[in-house]
């Protein structure tokens, strides 16, 4: 299936940082997980290995083809979406699950690759160095109709992770300021109207408390501040694998999925912070040499807006972790628990190595 | 193959979103270098303040004995359903699920947690005491529904027979808002429990002992998961009491419901054999964390109870009074055993006319029928001799008119009054009627029966008897004893031995010559005595002249001591409205005499 002349090309660097991330998370799974019932760490070890099987899958297939399929998965995807709105099933009080074959997955996680395949396919054959309101309008559209309903489920937080993808794709086509500043105005203001008119107050807790958790600390603040201590009083070198109290003890939330970041730091200190951040950066800058040394637009695209979706993630989840964010349970790529999300992350380093494989040809 | 596409353009802006992103890991590594390098010490303290938990372990309160040993206060273990104000996320739920528990008073709860605000929120709040069986299991049965709920084992004061033991032992209850502004409570925390009148209050410092602590690793719901280390408690020391319970229970059953006191000492010692305070009440509804029901009962109660009266109320002691002014005119001089005086029934001193008691007067009376028949004349006319200066420090050197210094809280001083009280006091001048007055027990003179009982064991002693007290002695843990030494405050009197010895046959006469106290008589055991009737003359009485209620009826005293030869023990009775002094104190001196002798004879037959 792998031509062999491709994998002269294959990106050891990336799928070495990646592999090794994957490991820290399951054993960071594993160490969060001690006083929830058993499993955990033996599932996302599972959900590693089918994210490995996807990624091979992902990266067999020339991105060439998978783009111009692009459109059918678009449709696809919106139809899952569609569905899980009305027979989905709820788990924390979003709608946002669908059963194929015994496996639950959940297609807003799907959708962010999809949606990278499909700004690439939009972008692939555009040669002005401007993008106009045209292509910010289908950009617009390509982008909003999965946003809003997956915001409809309501998970605001998967929703919100479209957004760089579809940042990253304009500024690489190439965005007018005023459209910069235009856009940022309306991102303003529809956030002010969805303040006072959209969100829950359980949302607005969520995003206020960040600023002064110390506020309402058994309240909405308590996630905030219960990270930063685990993280804080991790030190330098850290209170040593499974000996984390914050995290034992029940203190942090979310220990095995959202805040696993905390339990990184409480347990491994800065040394550990600053070696996985290390290989993020790794990652991600594999990721935009992928773009930069890819033989077409689609390719550079395609690797561009997909390595902005995993920055992005790390960004927001490790800026709330370190208590500069607000809470919007966006997961972190390769450490958080969660099958869908994990096969997500795979499914994209695959698309970046498969861009890279097809570099300039010879 | 297809044409190549120029890319150049796009590399810039690839660079600026690397660099974007490159920027916001950078700072987000050094917010993690500020937490983590920085302030770390800081975050350190807080996940330990988190995880460790100190908590206190109660030191139990010491027992109380009686002089046989026997228990009169111990602690009970007792069920408490207790709050977890660190498991509180949602207090409106919270409050809400805890109105819906039928055996739950929301009241308590809200205002429990008002009052212990100043509280760190790991110290749990009780919200109720000696829970049932049911509602443990209750509770417990629910730990996943009501996380901030739990069961805790206290051990409660518990006195097994209250009514007996409450004027002397007095209750514990929970620490006053006031009290903890007062330096010997400065160790205390609100809702501890401490000694709040008697001998628990007097002694809450041996009584106490130290609390322990242990600090205890707790998960984010508070509950306990290990312990790191514990300090464990001292324990509050074993405390004897002077008083013997038998006699105590004599003496209250022979009050058969009359308002009143009584006191027995040991005239050797200066200890309290007996103290009774009737009506009484039941200690265990005042002690723990909150008052019950039957709390206002005790409070709305018309004859007080909570007032210790042997103690805590002051008396005119009438008839009684006149031993005080018999020894001070043989002292002076003034008078001797032989002198006599004439009583008409009544004698006109410095131009008023003073009634004897009876109507056709005693005839010619010396020292020791003046006593056996408590004529008023004769008094009148050694007090006047005497004078009010005179009679004033005889009355002081005999126990009146300052606290006898006994272990118990809350003892008055009653008064003795003189020219100089009367000026600073009243700014007026004191008038030659008074004295005659005050020589037979009336005018403004104020004794407590305690001081009675004290007055009656100098007399009994010749005045070598020692302070009266409760406490025996004590003892801690380790069994080392701490014996109580009565001799401190034993007050140097300095009247002869023959003084004393006349006015003790006088009170010989009153109870075994048909005098006014035979009814305190017991056969072989030569009791002495004398009685005291009191005038209650209230103006509320004057007023309504009409109504001859028990409030108009005069109060009755009875002091003595027996036996006459190597006095042992001293008594004085008050019985608040009880009539004649003769008739209804007297005879419950008697019991108090006899209980006595008896228990007294039949341990000495089981010790030989």
């Amino acid at each position: 299936m792998i031509d062999r002349r491709l994998l002269v090309n294959l990106d050891w660097v990336l799928l070495g940082s990646t592999l090794l991330v994957s490991i820290v998370g399951v054993m960071l799974v594993s160490s969060a997980s001690q006083s929830l019932q058993t499993g955990f760490a033996e599932k996302q070890a599972s959900w590693c290995a089918i994210g490995l099987v996807v990624m091979v899958i992902a990266m067999s297939i020339d991105y060439h083809r998978l783009a111009d399929q692009a459109p059918v998965f678009y449709l696809l995807v919106i139809l899952a979406l569609m569905y899980v709105l009305f027979f989905g099933r709820i788990i924390s009080g979003a709608r946002s699950w669908i059963t194929l074959a015994g496996f639950r997955a959940q297609p807003s996680e799907v959708a962010k690759i999809v949606l990278a395949l499909m700004l690439t396919k939009y972008f692939a054959e555009f040669r002005q160095n401007r993008v106009s309101a045209r292509e910010i309008g289908a950009v617009a559209l390509i982008v909003g109709i999965p946003l809003l309903l997956t915001a409809a489920q309501p998970d605001l937080g998967t929703a919100v992770t479209f957004l760089p993808i579809a940042a990253s794709a304009l500024i690489l086509a190439g965005m007018p300021t005023r459209w910069l500043v235009g856009i940022i105005c309306t991102f303003l203001m529809i956030s002010l109207f969805a303040w006072f008119f959209l969100l829950k107050d359980y949302q607005k807790d969520r995003l206020t408390s960040f600023i002064s958790p110390e506020a309402d600390p058994k309240g909405s603040g308590y996630h905030s501040i219960q990270s930063r201590i685990a993280v804080g009083s991790g030190g330098f070198t850290g209170k040593g694998y499974t000996q984390g109290t914050q995290s034992r003890l029940e203190f942090l939330p979310a220990r095995h999925t959202d805040f696993v970041f905390s339990v990184l730091g409480e347990e491994e200190g800065f040394v550990g912070t600053l070696a996985v951040l290390g290989l993020y950066m790794l990652i991600i800058q594999r990721g935009f040499s992928a773009a930069r040394h890819a033989r077409d637009r689609a390719g550079l695209f395609l690797a561009a807006c997909l390595t902005s979706l995993i920055a992005f993630h790390i960004i927001i989840n490790v800026g709330m972790v370190a208590g500069v964010l607000p809470i919007t349970g966006i997961p972190l790529p390769f450490l958080s628990y969660g099958g869908s999300f994990t096969a997500v992350m795979f499914v994209s380093v695959g698309l970046i190595l498969n861009v890279r494989m097809r570099k300039t040809v010879n | 193959m297809k044409i190549y596409d120029d890319l150049k353009p796009l590399e810039s802006r690839l660079a600026a979103l690397e660099l974007i992103i490159g920027v916001c890991l950078s700072v987000l590594a050094m917010t993690f270098w500020y937490l983590q390098i920085l302030r770390t010490d800081h975050y350190r303290q807080l996940s330990e303040e988190n995880r460790i938990r100190e908590a206190v372990v109660k030191a139990p309160r010491g027992l109380v004995l009686d002089r046989n040993r026997r228990i009169l206060a111990e602690n009970r273990p007792s069920f408490s359903i207790i709050v977890r104000r660190e498991g509180i996320t949602d207090l409106t739920a919270t409050l809400e699920k805890i109105r819906r528990i039928p055996f739950l008073n929301i009241d308590t709860v809200v205002t429990g947690l008002a009052k212990y605000k100043s509280l760190p929120s790991h110290v749990p709040i009780v919200i109720k005491e000696d829970a049932g069986p049911d509602e443990v299991a209750f509770i417990e049965a629910r730990r996943l529904e009501l996380p901030e709920l739990a069961v805790q084992v206290e051990f409660k004061r518990y006195y097994p027979s209250p009514q007996a033991v409450s004027p002397v032992l007095g209750y514990v209850s929970e620490v006053s808002e006031a009290q903890l502004h007062q330096s010997s409570f400065k160790t205390l925390r609100a809702g501890d429990l401490v000694g709040q009148a008697g001998l628990e209050r007097r002694y809450d410092a041996l009584l106490r002992g130290v609390d322990g602590r242990s600090r205890e690793v707790v998960n984010s719901r508070g509950r306990k998961i290990s312990e790191l280390d514990r300090i464990e408690p001292t324990p509050g020391r074993t405390v004897m009491l002077t008083v013997d319970m038998q006699i105590t229970e004599a003496l209250r059953t022979a009050f058969q419901g009359k308002v009143g006191s009584a006191v027995m000492l040991d005239v050797r010692t200066g200890e309290i054999l007996a103290l009774v305070s009737e009506p009484s009440y039941d200690s265990n509804v005042l002690t723990g964390h909150f008052s019950r029901e039957e709390w206002t009962s005790i409070l709305s109660n018309p004859y007080h109870p909570l007032q210790n009266r042997a103690i805590n109320n002051v008396h005119s002691p009438g008839s009684t009074f006149k031993l005080t002014v018999a020894i001070g005119g043989l002292e002076e001089g003034v008078i001797t055993p032989g002198t006599t005086f004439f009583c008409p029934g009544s004698a006109t001193i410095y131009g008023h006319t003073f009634n004897c008691w009876k109507a056709g007067g005693h005839g010619t009376m010396n020292l020791h029928s003046a006593i056996v028949n408590s004529c008023n004349v004769y008094f009148y006319q050694v007090g006047k001799k005497l004078g009010i200066e005179r009679i004033a420090r005889y009355a002081r050197i005999l126990g009146f008119g300052s606290p006898t210094g006994v272990d118990l809280t809350g003892e008055q001083s009653g008064l003795v009054p003189d020219p100089q009280w009367k000026k600073s006091a009243r700014g007026a001048d004191w008038y030659p009627g008074e004295t005659i007055s005050v020589a037979i027990g009336q005018g403004s003179l104020l004794v407590s029966p305690l001081q009675m009982a004290y007055h009656a064991a100098l007399i009994a002693s010749s005045g070598s008897t020692f302070r009266p007290h409760v406490l025996r002695s004590y003892w801690d843990a380790t069994g080392q004893v701490f014996p109580n030494d009565p001799r401190e405050g034993a007050r140097a009197v300095g009247i002869s031995d023959a003084v004393f010895e006349q006015v003790r046959d006088g009170m010989w006469g009153v109870v075994n010559q048909g005098g006014t106290g035979h009814r305190a008589a017991v056969a072989g055991r030569d009791v002495c005595g004398k009685t005291g009737t009191v005038q209650v003359a209230s103006k509320a009485n004057l007023k309504n002249p009409g109504a001859v209620s028990e409030a108009l009826k005069v109060h009755s005293w009875f002091v003595g001591f027996a036996p006459l030869d190597k006095p042992e023990v001293a008594v004085a009775v008050f019985v608040e409205h009880g009539g004649a002094g003769g008739e209804t104190a007297a005879p419950i001196a008697k019991t108090a005499f006899e209980a006595y002798f008896s228990l007294r004879d039949d341990r000495s037959k089981t010790a030989s």
